[in-house]
């Protein structure tokens, strides 16, 4: 019977149906392990600057260190392990990309179902100013907010949230407005039952669907901004290099032919981003009704 | 039973709703540049009044499109009104200020479709518990046990509490929106069109589940139906509706045997009859043409243009809901030419 | 008796689901003759839109007719080929559906549609088949045929719709029409005029219909036969008025003592306890048993469908023949 199976089962159920999905969450899983065990796995602690010797600097992949083991992609103008500051920076990427996402999520949700609710001027000024703030590229306005608030791991965040909190605000406006016209909504209102229940109880809980979609690509989105952030300069502190950072400092020694050092980092960032790409295409296809066989 | 003026536990008053669609930016621009901009309100519901005495069932009757819903909501406090009031026990439904505007729980309200009216994401004990939760009508520690009371009344059993509306059938869904709406203690229930997506099996338990709730909790109902068979059977008192103005009320069994608005008359005479002699021929008197829009109503008696005893008089002239040769029933008419009332 | 037009016999149809096999329709037999007006009644999930469905030859995998035959004026019409039903659909049988809006095409005119309609099966010229539209428009009720046929389907109200709908069923003279709950989505005005024009025209036309309903009354204000039908089987059929004057089975009485119509106004209704079963997990034997207050052991077997005149039914205890409801 299908009362038995919850529905997280029912959506497990379809989902392994797709291959291509199934192997791109498997990757997204297993970067996420490495990176969480990070400090466990490491041949070194690549942000221990007395660990780093500089003369194994700009090693190829394959050279063996004074320390006495390999360095297995290289080492970087620091004399860092590429192999440790990669998943050093994946840890700080994936960090700052997840909580970046939760805040931009939780603001832009309530927003967007407040203003749905609410309706009338409220709706109205809440939705112009997000319209607004979609015009500009996300990037140009995360730019400027770097610039402003200065280096370090919340201004950053800040940064993100501000260029992201729209996209969900904007999902959560159109699907709560779809549930704010049914009639569990206006019974709600006829019990009636507080602004807050309604919105937080009734409403966002049945606007998830499509949150969770925008959700899946806004992480993969904020890791590619932070890590273009951090290109740029406007990241993290030099000590505590991301991905997009390692990438910019291998980058004048691309054409010296020491590509490892810019290279590695880059397909380490883009194998996680297509992943969690192909995994949000997957729920995409499954929570839309309109994509439904 | 009194003929003299009794006391009404809710009183609609002049209620009025329209529908004016937000105007977009450009248009906003446009009118204020002073370019002719069309605003397409909708008149839902047109100055209504009426009064729905302690323990009566009072039928709402009218066909897709005469506001018989929305003016439901109105009173439910979901709508706020245009113009007018609607209050019971002379507290009015709706407060001013935030949404919810509304502040009494003594009005509850039960919706025709109970796959939409339940959240599918709250599971059925919550979906009961939650308003008199909210209000203070139980305490956390009784909720269980007063959840399991009101799931007895409707006849299902407890443990649908732990269950999600998606479980249920149709008729048992509606069971589950009725429970709710009781567990409110109301004095007064609001029903839009309650059976009219049920099976015609299922139709007439929920029926007689209102039946027996009315005679053991004293209800006070309106019913909205465009099923005349269903008002007939449930109601006391009948108002029939006709695009957003009440053309007729008075006790049921006086309106469905002596109609006075040409109206009724034939929307009694659309309603196919079960046959049963074989030689019984069917004939309907259709009422000529189609329900006017409401953006658009037409001027005088609304339903002028499709009555057969139309005159000049009723093209400008919109008659008011009035008493008739036997006040006492309290069956009153909107119409300069009503029908003698013969049976 | 006019000659026989459609006969139905031991049709069933099956739905493979996850859940199992849904048995949608199950051995069902009837005729239709020349002309004649058949009601077939049911709740939903009856069976009583897939039997039409089926008649069409409109079931789609993972949907099947597993058995049975559907032989219009004498011709088989399961396993025919898609192109063999294409060319029989609209010609000879033709069907109406209860949502207008889901047949007419809103981007194309009227008259584009239901010319495309005639070219289906017919070529004609210009005027002539323009000429039929307007005619058979202006004989479904529809005023100023000549100038509306140019209007799109959304200029048009819920039952003139319906009504375009009922003109395009009928612009190739088709033997027979299956009309899927026509009026349900109607108000009762509406559906009082719809149902007048149809029955005249079914008349005028000789055209015989299957008025497929949940509602008695509608069903009994058109058909001269009805056809009760209860989780895929039928299970009572015979002439309407004797069939709601005297049900011989009990779910049939069970039906008319749930309309409020009926019954003093105030009292309870003839309540049948319970829920149709589900059909993928239907009940052994008689699937009415569960909510019958006549059954016993005997009804763990499958009655079968007894004959006792022009009246037929399913039950191995049938109501008296003479008890009013």
């Amino acid at each position: 019977m299908t009362e038995a199976s919850t529905p997280l089962a029912r959506f497990w159920d379809e989902f392994r149906h797709n291959t291509v999905a199934v192997i791109a969450l498997g990757v997204v899983i297993a970067i996420s392990i490495m990176a969480i065990a990070a400090p466990l796995i490491s041949p070194q602690n690549p942000y221990d600057l007395a660990n780093l010797v500089l003369m194994d600097a700009r090693r190829p992949p394959g050279f063996v260190g004074s320390k006495g083991f390999t360095h297995w992609l290289g080492t970087d103008a620091q004399g860092r392990d590429l192999l440790s500051a990669i998943l050093y920076g994946l840890r700080i990427s994936i960090q700052i990309g997840l909580i970046a996402g939760a805040i931009a999520f939780a603001l832009g949700a309530t927003l967007g179902a407040f203003a749905a609710f609410f309706g009338g001027r409220i709706e109205a000024l809440i939705m112009r100013v997000i319209d607004l703030q979609l015009s500009f590229p996300a990037i140009l306005l995360a730019l400027v907010l770097a610039a402003l608030l200065g280096q370090g791991k919340w201004p950053l965040i800040a940064a993100l949230v501000t260029a992201q909190y729209a996209y969900f605000a904007r999902t959560a406006h159109g699907a709560a407005s779809a549930e704010r016209s049914k009639d569990y909504v206006d019974a709600a209102l006829s019990t009636p039952l507080a602004a807050r229940r309604v919105v937080f109880r009734h409403i966002l809980p049945n606007c998830l669907p499509p949150l969770i979609v925008v959700a899946t690509v806004q992480v993969a989105n904020s890791i590619a901004l932070e890590a273009t952030l951090s290109f740029l300069g406007l990241g993290l502190p030099v000590t505590e290099p991301s991905l997009g950072m390692l990438i910019a400092n291998g980058f004048q020694y691309m054409l010296s032919g020491r590509y490892w050092i810019s290279i590695y980092p880059g397909v380490a960032l883009i194998v996680l981003i297509v992943a969690i790409n192909l995994v949000g295409d997957q729920v995409r296809d499954q929570l839309n009704p309109r994509l439904r066989r | 039973m009194t003929t003299a003026q009794p006391a009404m536990l809710v009183e609609v008053e002049a209620v009025s709703k329209r529908f004016t669609p937000q105007l977009s930016l450009g248009d906003r621009l446009a009118a204020l540049l002073g370019s002719p901009v069309e605003t397409r309100t909708v008149h839902a519901v047109d100055r209504v009044s009426f009064g729905l005495e302690q323990g009566e069932v009072l039928g709402l009757v009218g066909e897709s499109g005469c506001g018989k819903s929305t003016l439901g909501r109105v009173i439910a406090g979901i709508h706020p009104p245009s113009e007018g009031r609607a209050s019971i026990a002379g507290e009015t439904v709706m407060g001013d200020g935030r949404t919810p505007l509304k502040r009494t729980t003594r009005i509850q309200m039960v919706f025709q479709d109970p796959f939409a009216s339940l959240d599918p994401r709250v599971r059925i004990g919550e979906t009961i518990s939650e308003g008199p939760l909210a209000h203070g009508l139980v305490s956390r520690t009784d909720a269980p046990a007063y959840v399991a009371r009101w799931l007895t009344a409707v006849g299902l059993p407890v443990e649908a509490a732990e269950r999600f509306p998606h479980q249920f059938s149709g008729g048992q869904r509606q069971r589950v929106a009725i429970a709710r709406a009781l567990a409110m203690q109301p004095d007064v229930l609001v029903c839009d069109e309650p059976v009219a997506s049920l099976d015609v099996s299922i139709q007439a338990q929920i029926i007689n589940l209102f039946l027996k709730l009315r005679r053991e909790l004293g209800l006070t109902m309106l019913f909205i139906s465009h099923d005349l068979g269903v008002v007939r059977h449930l109601c006391d008192r009948v108002a029939i509706m006709y695009l957003g103005r009440i053309v007729e009320i008075g006790p049921a069994a006086e309106i469905f045997a002596a109609p006075r608005h040409p109206y009724t008359r034939a929307l009694l005479d659309s309603v196919p009859k079960l046959v049963t002699g074989s030689d019984e021929l069917v004939t309907f008197k259709p009422i000529q043409g189609e329900l006017p829009s409401p953006l658009s109503p037409p001027p005088g008696c609304h339903f002028h243009q499709r009555c057969p005893r139309a005159e000049a008089r009723c093209r400008s002239d919109a008659p008011q809901l009035a008493g008739g040769t036997d006040e006492g029933t309290g069956h009153r008419v909107s119409c300069h030419f009503p029908l003698a009332g013969e049976a | 008796m006019s000659p026989v037009l459609l006969d139905v016999n031991g049709l069933t149809t099956r739905f493979a689901t996850r859940a199992g096999s849904l048995n949608a329709v199950e051995d069902v037999s009837f005729t239709v003759a020349e002309g004649e007006i058949v009601g077939l009644v049911g709740e939903s999930g009856s069976g009583k839109s897939v039997t039409g469905f089926s008649i069409l030859g409109l079931i789609d995998p993972p949907g099947r007719i597993v058995a049975g035959s559907v032989k219009l004026n004498g011709r088989e019409l399961v396993g025919l080929s898609h192109a063999a039903l294409r060319s029989m659909r609209g010609r000879e049988i033709a069907m109406v559906f209860q949502d207008p809006s889901a047949t007419l095409n809103p981007v194309l005119t009227i008259e584009t549609q239901m010319r495309l309609a005639i070219a289906a099966h017919e070529s004609l010229g210009d005027a002539a088949a323009r000429a039929r539209c307007i005619e058979v428009l202006g004989a479904v009720g529809i005023p100023d045929a000549a100038r509306r046929i140019e209007a799109y389907p959304h200029q048009f109200s819920g039952g003139m719709r319906q009504r375009v709908a009922i003109a395009i069923a009928l612009l190739n003279r088709p033997k027979l029409i299956i009309c899927d709950e026509p009026t349900t989505a109607l108000d009762v005005s509406i559906q009082a005029q719809i149902l007048t024009e149809m029955k005249s025209l079914a008349a005028r036309l000789g055209t015989a219909m299957i008025w497929i309903s949940h509602d008695l009354a509608t069903v009994s204000s058109v058909a001269s036969r009805i056809l009760v039908m209860y989780a895929g089987r039928l299970i009572e059929a015979g002439p309407i008025a004797e069939v709601l004057r005297q049900p011989r089975h009990p779910y049939t009485r069970g039906l008319l003592g749930s309309l409020p119509g009926i019954a003093r106004p105030g009292q309870d209704l003839v309540q049948i306890p319970g829920a149709m079963p589900s059909l993928i997990d239907l009940p052994q034997g008689c699937a009415f048993q569960p909510r019958c207050g006549f059954a016993d052991a005997q009804c763990a077997t499958m009655p079968a469908l007894s004959a006792e005149g022009a009246r037929s039914f399913r039950c191995h205890h049938p109501l008296a023949a003479e008890t009013a409801p």
